[in-house]
């Protein structure tokens, strides 16, 4: 028996729901993934929070749809155009994104991730090193390119993985 | 794909520009030092950084790249903002002449998206105010 209009119309609104939770969880694996990871800390602390309806839980990556808030889907909810904001809850998320300066001191173990840049620190923005003096050993590292939170959003990287959320979630629901 | 018409479309006029002014004011790229020694007065750091390069298209003779400018202006500390802000805004009537020039055959062609910025700031440890603009690219080589 066909569906009534009624319910077709919720379907598709719990679609478009389900793709933006996918879109938001592919967001952070990337964030995680290309962002700078020497403990971890910074890759396991991006969250999805929809203003009104709240965060989803702090988890970890890789991030699934469970870690993103669930959506409303009734017709007023939607109306109101809710939206999924993505943040990194350490307070040092400015400077590992590039955006600020910041205080970067080597914590004595090696990185989790693989490290981009090595030499001694010239400044206090996260890639400001240099060679390292001659004969003298490399003091700082990085372990993300520079500028990579900005030529993530600007170079197609998040476009990228908006369309593979909605893709996602479709193939899901087929 | 040619990456280094890529750089060269979108960096040579920067550069030219910064060039031309009097004094010239010196522009630094990838991959050379971080901070230049004996830091000048004022300086500009230009990074473009490369995203997705490549894109399904229906044929298979065009290559098509996308990626970020990040154009930073050092100028002198507690001497205001006007300076920085010309700089940057030399950044700015580079990257609308590049936007506005023709596609030509055989040649790469490159489209810069909206500009995000100017933001200021005066970071503790150089002695420098810095003025930053970042914007996306799209490029293309057939």
């Amino acid at each position: 028996m066909a569906k009534p209009l009624k319910q077709i119309n919720r379907d598709i609104r719990r679609q478009v729901q389900s793709a933006a939770r996918h879109a938001a969880a592919e967001i952070m694996n990337d964030l995680a993934r290309i962002g700078p990871n020497w403990s971890g800390e910074f890759a396991n602390s991006w969250v999805a929070d929809a203003p009104g309806v709240g965060k989803g839980k702090q988890g970890s990556y890789p991030y699934t749809i469970r870690d993103t808030p669930a959506l409303p889907d009734t017709i007023a909810a939607v109306k109101r155009n809710p939206k999924l904001s993505i943040v990194n809850t350490t307070d040092y998320a400015m400077a590992a994104m590039d955006l600020e300066e910041g205080v970067f001191e080597n914590p004595g173990f090696a990185p989790k991730g693989e490290i981009v840049i090595e030499g001694r620190r010239v400044g206090r923005m996260r890639t400001d090193i240099a060679e390292p003096e001659d004969g003298k050993e490399s003091t700082s590292f990085a372990t993300a390119q520079p500028d990579w939170f900005i030529t993530y959003i600007n170079g197609g990287g998040l476009q990228k993985s908006l369309e593979n959320g909605i893709k996602i979630a479709f193939a899901r629901s087929n | 794909m040619n990456y280094q018409s890529i750089r060269a479309k979108i960096e040579a006029p920067l550069l030219t520009a910064y060039n031309s002014q009097t004094p010239p004011v010196p522009v630094y790229f990838d991959n050379v030092t971080a901070v230049p020694p004996d830091a000048p007065k004022e300086y500009v750091r230009i990074n473009t950084a490369f995203g997705l390069t490549t894109r399904s298209t229906l044929t298979g003779s065009l290559d098509h790249a996308r990626g970020a400018i990040i154009v930073r202006c050092f100028t002198a500390k507690g001497a205001g903002p006007a300076r920085c802000q010309e700089l940057i805004a030399l950044a700015k009537t580079v990257i609308d002449a590049l936007n506005s020039t023709g596609k030509t055959a055989d040649s790469t062609y490159v489209r810069i998206g909206e500009i995000t910025g100017p933001s200021f700031q005066s970071p503790d440890t150089i002695p420098h105010f810095v003025g930053r603009i970042d914007a996306s690219w799209q490029a293309t080589s057939g």
